[in-house]
């Protein structure tokens, strides 16, 4: 007789217990991702070991063979083994951030192997990751003092021909704007002034100062609206 | 006379005398590697990225790697892959190292026993103190699918200033590397900017020699006038208070130029130069000039020569002033002095300048068209009863119909009298029947000189700009009439003038820009041909 209440009662427990579970409104854990994805830029590999640029170690698994033409600051798609915590998988220059994609600045302490000495507490950074560099137009306009003749044309100088004078002519747009639309690769830095394509019809600043070129940094349709003070060879 | 410019180059040298010039010569270091490439970088700085069998050599220290990455700005280097650090009787190795060359300090990144980072001092590990090392201190770009701008096999840093590659390959844009023996390239934050090279529609620069404040290069140029020529100059700059510039043309268009500027105070600033032309031109110039500028006017002295004739004056002038939102006027009014051998009656003259513009600012008319007016004015009235006066008016019309079609289209009007006060000298300049003025084409104009004292400048120009989507890639017609008086077949502007300019980027680094003109109805013929090509990067 106990021996059949007790299978009763372990019944009852085994069908009630999800019941009261759901009538209490508490969901049941999901399980576990088996792998995690991590998307970071290579520092080092060996001993072992894959080193992220972050300063973070992460185990590779004995079974994993490292790429060839693996280079430093290569992005790669690293997959750890959740129970293990030992890189599997090394994918170089993955296509496309993934939704299970972790930055390597937000891996898990948890799977970073360190010496205690050097073990992070805090929250990293974000990654340096460098973007892909493509062909971008920047447009650069200028507003010109009212002084300028009307008959002269008014130029580009940039560092890349060592301020060239006469480097690129621009196009009028109106009685004072003038305007270039210039091609350079993306993330580039140009330095540029304006002149009349000439040393001596430079521009200057207010004061009659040397004019430190102007920085931008080459992105898609960029846009500058600049002035001119004052030309060098004009009161 | 070149005694004289030389002279004045000392003279120059010593006024401005710059102390900041001279500057300590910087520590180098030394790479070479399998194949190193030379990026120019978002933040401004230029980094190397050495990869296979890389040696380098910083003072006492030698590091051998696979890889290594060194921000030439940041003074920085990154190297990874079997590192291997000597420094005198001392060597060491790790997986990855980062070394801050300015302050010496370095991190070492060990993978065994376990990952660990130690921070070193004099490079020596016994000493070195384990801690977990900043996030950013291997921070390395992707440089996956990026053309480096330069490649070599050998690079020398001088830090701050330069780096030199041996050999240079450069690149061409999409296509192959162009190979150099040696090239310097310059990333030192000084501006380096001015030059006394004239003009030219192509200048490629190549740095010879170079420090932080100083740069030596030569050019290879192309201008209409000289075509293909080369040339030399040297720099030496001290931030944005002053720079001396010297250069060379040796072979075509002889010339040697001189150019120095110094801000003595804010607002207050002098300049000096001049060139010696040789060859088949001689001529010799120099000029000096000082400014005054305040918040709301200008002093300026100016003296300059000219072969034998020079002159001088002193201006004082208000800046560009905004009447919002009707206009914006300048007043100007000097008093000078030249000196002309030769010049009838007097070789010395004395002279009050008045000048002064108004101008509006574009109104937005219907249809999209915005105009703007200007009118100029100017008195130059000399001791010797003979004055010049001249009023020109500019109205400019403008309209962007979309993005990539544009108008500019302006009319000039110059009326310039040029004559002498109570009929003072008068005589000197009235025709002479038996002296008539003989055209080029050997046309007697018997009564021309009677009308030099009045001349009438009229210029009607329309510039049309096709530029498909505010692109790079443009078509640009201009065409001009000029309607001048005096103005003859053979004097003169000629009366029209057309010019078809075509922009186009060929490359990642080659743009193209390429101009056919055309004069009509001028010197005897229909029309007369003319191009001009510009190449750049």
């Amino acid at each position: 007789m106990n021996v059949l209440r007790a299978i009763a009662l372990a019944l009852v427990a085994a069908l009630g217990a999800p019941c009261a579970a759901g009538a209490q409104g508490v969901a049941s854990p999901s399980p576990a991702p088996a792998t995690v994805s991590v998307v970071g830029q290579v520092l080092s590999a060996g001993s072992g070991y894959l080193v992220f640029t972050t300063g973070d170690a992460l185990r590779l698994d004995s079974a994993v063979t490292l790429p060839k033409g693996l280079r430093l600051g290569q992005t790669v798609r690293a997959l750890i083994d959740a129970r293990s915590h030992a890189i599997t998988s090394l994918i170089l220059e993955p296509k496309a951030l993934l939704p299970a994609d972790i930055d390597a600045t937000k891996i898990p302490r948890e799977f970073v192997v360190a010496s205690p000495g050097s073990t992070r507490t805090g929250a990293l950074l974000d990654s340096q990751t460098g973007a892909a560099v493509h062909g971008v137009t920047v447009t650069i306009n200028v507003r010109v003092p009212d002084n300028t003749p009307i008959t002269d044309d008014v130029y580009l100088a940039t560092d890349r021909t060592n301020f060239s004078p006469a480097e690129i002519r621009m196009i009028r747009m109106d009685a004072r704007t003038w305007s270039v639309s210039v091609q350079i690769a993306s993330g580039t830095q140009l330095r540029y002034e304006f002149t009349r394509g000439n040393f001596a019809n430079i521009e200057r600043d207010k004061l009659g100062s040397i004019v430190n070129p102007r920085t931008i940094t080459a992105a898609d349709n960029l846009q500058t609206h600049d002035a001119v003070a004052h030309w060098a060879d004009i009161n | 006379m070149k005694l004289r410019i030389l002279a004045a180059a000392l003279g120059g040298a010593l006024v401005f005398g710059v102390p900041g010039f001279a500057a300590a010569a910087s520590p180098r270091v030394d790479l070479q590697a399998a194949s190193i490439g030379l990026y120019p970088l978002a933040d401004g700085s230029a980094l190397l990225a050495a990869d296979g069998h890389v040696i380098v050599r910083a003072g006492e220290r030698t590091i051998a790697a696979d890889a290594v990455r060194f921000d030439l700005r940041k003074n920085r280097l990154i190297a990874s892959g079997n590192v291997r650090v000597m420094r005198g009787a001392r060597a060491f190795g790790g997986a990855a190292y980062a070394l801050d060359l300015s302050s010496g300090k370095a991190i070492l990144l060990q993978l065994e026993p376990l990952p660990a980072t130690l921070n070193l001092r004099d490079d020596d590990p016994a000493t070195g103190s384990e801690a977990p090392a900043p996030p950013a201190t291997f921070a390395a770009l992707d440089l996956t699918g990026s053309r480096p701008y330069m490649r070599t096999r050998h690079a020398v840093v001088t830090q701050n200033a330069n780096v030199r590659l041996t050999p240079a390959e450069i690149s061409t844009g999409p296509g192959p590397y162009f190979v150099t023996p040696t090239y310097l390239f310059t990333f030192a934050p000084t501006n380096f900017s001015q030059s006394s090279l004239p003009g030219a529609t192509f200048d490629q620069p190549y740095p010879l020699f170079g420090t932080a404040n100083s740069l030596a290069a030569g050019h290879l140029r192309y201008d209409s006038v000289n075509g293909p020529t080369l040339a030399f100059d040297e720099h030496l700059v001290q931030g944005n208070n002053a720079y001396v510039v010297a250069s060379i043309l040796p072979l075509r268009g002889k010339r040697i130029d001189f150019n120095a500027f110094s801000q003595i105070a804010p607002g207050v600033t002098q300049s000096i130069g001049g060139f010696h032309q040789y060859g088949l031109y001689y001529n010799n110039f120099a000029q000096y000039n000082a400014q005054w500028t305040s918040p709301s006017s200008r002093l300026s002295l100016a003296a300059q020569q000219f072969d034998s004739s020079n002159s001088a004056g002193l201006t004082l002038s208000t800046l560009d002033h905004f009447i919002a939102p009707l206009l914006t006027y300048k007043l100007q009014v000097g008093y000078g002095y030249d000196h002309t051998p030769g010049q009838v009656p007097f070789n010395n003259d004395f002279r009050i300048t008045t000048y002064g513009y108004v101008a509006s600012p574009n109104v937005r008319l219907p249809l999209g068209v915005a105009a703007s007016l200007k009118y100029e004015y100017s008195i130059v009235k000399y001791d010797f009863p003979h004055e010049v006066t001249s009023g020109t008016a500019t109205l400019t019309l403008s309209r962007k119909v979309n993005r990539s079609l544009s108008f500019v289209g302006f009319v000039s009007v110059q009326e310039t009298a040029n004559r002498y006060r109570d009929n003072a000298a008068q005589y000197l300049f009235l025709p002479d029947p038996a002296f008539p003025y003989f055209a080029p084409d050997g046309t007697p104009y018997p009564g021309f000189f009677a009308y030099s004292g009045l001349s009438t400048f009229r210029t009607y120009s329309l510039q049309t700009t096709w530029r498909p989507r505010g692109g790079e890639n443009s078509v640009q017609l201009y065409l001009t009439r000029s309607a001048d008086f005096p103005q003859f077949h053979g004097f003169g502007r000629p009366p029209y003038y057309a010019t078809l300019d075509v922009t186009q980027r060929l490359g990642n680094t080659f743009r193209l820009d390429l101009a056919r003109s055309y004069a009509f109805g001028w010197s005897g013929q229909y029309f007369s041909p003319q191009y001009s090509i510009s190449i750049s990067p």
